[in-house]
């Protein structure tokens, strides 16, 4: 009797937790593991607009998706463009949030809650107005970027209309729109930073320079790896900002792999091709994440 | 406690009436959403026991809103559908058929609408929608700048076209101005499908389940129509037509090819222009031979899950009457689709419109099948790349062949299963 009830109130208390855990878990597996799930088998059929009005034009197609989406050029084209555009947004999006952070972090700077504020304001605006005005910014003749071009001599350029700089001009309008966020971040980060360690290194007879080098930016280790690390996930998202300013175009230039993905699925609805592509780019993202810690520990390791 | 009794009685109450008033649902998209409500002020004052929830989708979004609502089963009673769309909604099996309705209507007579666009909404023999209002492409053209140029009329043939927008290219002086301005980018797709019409050649074989784009007179057609990007008679920017009406009004090109909304955005945006533009029908490839465009416009369909059939037919037929055409076109500047509308003389004497008038006596629909829409994004791909010299036009039509097999795969299995 005693030892049921020893183990009765073990279980119990070790139910106790489930219990508590279960709304978030039903939650979690209704409105995640399930649809994600579905997802993984859908990327195996062929479910498209036939299939919404008779189920019983799906086919099992097996790996064919995947093997279609390898053989598709618009597919390698949007990686690279991804590739292409994180490679470039994510070191000048961490160096302006950093050069910022540092900035406002400086003793002599004067009205800094006003440039935090202005600063973190297009984090918070909304992409499809801000494209609105970006678009006049970029126009070949009326924006501002050519008419500050042509005090230097330099002639207009058709920025979102030509296939060299339509991606730069889209990574441009990125950092502006993101750097905000990380800066807030990295402001934080730099509060951490020992004054200790700071006037020892002043002692010792280092400049700004060496301090910076050999206090802040060790101090800022673990900051810059999340900001990283969150910044190349966010982008390898890259959606919106191709999405309403170039659609794509041109020739396919800024076509991402999520823009793709919505293409694919929501206009054309081929939701089984739709599904596997996701579940690539999830595997990419998934692999890259995973690298980077590793580095990040074997560098700690050191 | 009376309280409660109250508050019982008047959330039943309420319930009640919810159930009573299950309205009929209406979607239309971007300015017909917009301005059909006043339109049909006096339909619902004779029908008291309609009560209609209108709701206007912006254009952009309506496809894909369109596809979820149906994934979700969460359709509309009626609702507003482009013309190339309504292949793709009935492979759904969303809509409902309206043969037996036409048959037994007072008002809906087939042969009072433009045959291309009836036509477009007639799937393997049976009628899912009525044409609502109608538009096609034209030629929009600056007359005081061809007259300048020594034309003295729109173009009449292939020839004479790619002649006047070399003649009004001006790429070495200070100010660039461009004979016309076609697309570039994949939106514009179709315009080269006119040119390959007009040609006797087409996107797909008869069947419908191949494409047939390697003919040498579809090569033709896509040619004459990148020539002019080649030749630049027409800039390839995309930036640069932020502000269209500025662009035409300013002289920076001379022609484009677009729909009738268009005549009322120039009268509205740039009314100094007045007088010195004009619209033509599509030059025919030889004097005489076809002006083909495209039939487009929007029709109106009962969904297949209409809670209301009967409502939604009626408030269709009231559409579709002459009278309400013609007070929908002064709402909207949307051409009629019932060719009696247009003896109002709001459409009979305005020149730019009835030159629309002439082109849907020749327009014809797009291919009518639910791939329709990968299939056009697959052409203006192509046909960009083309554009951009990434390839010539024959390795850009073999590279769209093998891509419209491929989308049309699911197609021929179908076919074959049928069998």
């Amino acid at each position: 009797m005693k030892k049921t009830g020893k183990s009765m109130s073990r279980l119990f208390s070790q139910r106790v937790p489930y219990l508590f855990l279960s709304p978030a878990l039903a939650l979690l597996f209704i409105f995640f593991v399930l649809p994600v799930g579905a997802a993984f088998l859908m990327s195996f059929t062929d479910f498209d607009l036939y299939t919404l009005g008779d189920f019983g034009s799906l086919r099992w197609v097996g790996f064919n998706n995947y093997l279609a989406l390898f053989q598709n050029a618009l597919f390698w084209q949007a990686l690279q463009n991804t590739a292409y555009f994180v490679l470039l947004a994510v070191p000048l999006s961490i160096a302006a949030s950093l050069g910022m952070a540092l900035a406002l972090d400086a003793k002599a700077v004067r009205l800094k809650p006003l440039f935090r504020l202005g600063f973190f304001a297009p984090v918070v605006t909304t992409l499809v107005a801000v494209a609105v005005v970006w678009r006049y910014l970029y126009h070949p003749s009326y924006g501002l970027f050519n008419w500050l071009l042509s005090f230097v001599g330099i002639a207009p350029v058709d920025w979102l209309g030509n296939p060299v700089w339509a991606m730069p001009a889209l990574v441009l309008l990125a950092v502006w729109k993101n750097f905000g966020y990380n800066m807030m971040i990295f402001l934080a980060g730099l509060q951490g930073v020992s004054q200790d360690l700071r006037d020892a290194a002043r002692i010792d007879g280092a400049g700004p320079w060496q301090e910076f080098l050999n206090i802040t930016i060790p101090q800022l280790a673990p900051t810059t790896t999340f900001v990283a690390l969150t910044t190349v996930i966010g982008y390898c998202q890259f959606f919106a900002e191709p999405y309403v300013m170039t659609n794509g175009g041109p020739l396919n230039q800024t076509m991402s792999v999520v823009l793709l993905m919505y293409r694919e699925g929501f206009r054309f609805w081929k939701m089984g091709y739709a599904a596997a592509l996701a579940f690539v780019l999830f595997a990419l993202i998934l692999g890259i994440s995973l690298s980077f810690m590793q580095v990040r520990r074997e560098k700690a390791a050191i | 406690m009376k309280k409660i009794i109250y508050f019982g009685l008047f959330a039943l109450l309420a319930t009640g009436c919810a159930k009573k008033v299950e309205p009929l649902t209406f979607w239309a998209m971007g300015q017909e959403g917009e301005r059909v409500g006043k339109i049909l002020e006096p339909f619902l004052a004779a029908h008291p026991e309609i009560h209609l929830k209108l709701q206007s989708i912006p254009w952009g979004a309506a496809h894909d809103k369109l596809l979820t609502a149906y994934a979700g089963r969460s359709t509309p009673d009626v609702c507003q559908l482009g013309n190339t769309w309504v292949s793709e909604f009935n492979a759904m099996k969303a809509l409902s058929p309206l043969d037996a309705r036409v048959k037994g209507s007072k008002t809906v007579k087939e042969k009072d609408y433009f045959p291309g666009i009836w036509n477009s909404n007639v799937l393997d023999g049976k009628l899912y929608g009525i044409p609502w209002y109608v538009d096609t492409r034209a030629l929009f053209y600056r007359k005081d700048l061809f007259l300048r140029a020594g034309f003295d009329h729109p173009p009449r043939d292939w020839k004479e076209l790619a002649a006047v927008a070399k003649a009004l290219t001006h790429v070495e002086k200070e100010k660039k101005s461009f004979g016309i301005s076609l697309p570039a980018n994949p939106s514009g797709s179709t315009i080269p499908l006119f040119f390959a019409w007009q040609n006797r050649a087409d996107l797909l074989d008869p069947s419908e389940t191949k494409a047939d784009v390697q003919t040498a007179s579809f090569k033709e057609s896509v040619d004459y129509y990148v020539d002019f990007f080649r030749e630049g008679s027409s800039p390839r920017e995309v930036g640069g037509l932020t502000n269209f009406y500025q662009a035409f009004a300013s002289g920076y090109f001379a022609m484009f090819i677009s729909g009738p909304w268009e005549v009322k955005g120039l009268r509205d945006k740039v009314p100094s222009l007045s007088g010195k533009w004009g619209v033509a029908p599509l030059p025919p490839k030889k004097v005489g031979g076809s002006r083909a465009s495209l039939a487009g416009g929007s029709s109106l369909v009962i969904l297949k899950d209409a809670r209301h059939p009967e409502q939604a037919w009626a408030l269709i037929e009231y559409l579709s009457r002459p009278e309400v055409q013609a007070e929908f076109y002064q709402a909207t500047t949307d051409l009629p689709a019932r060719i009696s509308a247009w003896k109002d003389p709001r459409l009979a004497k305005d020149a730019e419109i009835l030159a629309f008038y002439h082109q849907l006596q020749q327009s014809r629909p797009t291919p009518k099948l639910p791939e329709w829409e990968q299939l056009a994004d697959k052409l203006g791909i192509w046909v960009e790349k083309a554009i951009y010299g990434k390839v010539s036009t024959s390795e850009a039509m073999a590279g769209l062949s093998r891509d419209l097999d491929q989308v049309l795969e699911k197609r021929r299995w179908l076919r074959a299963r049928q069998k």
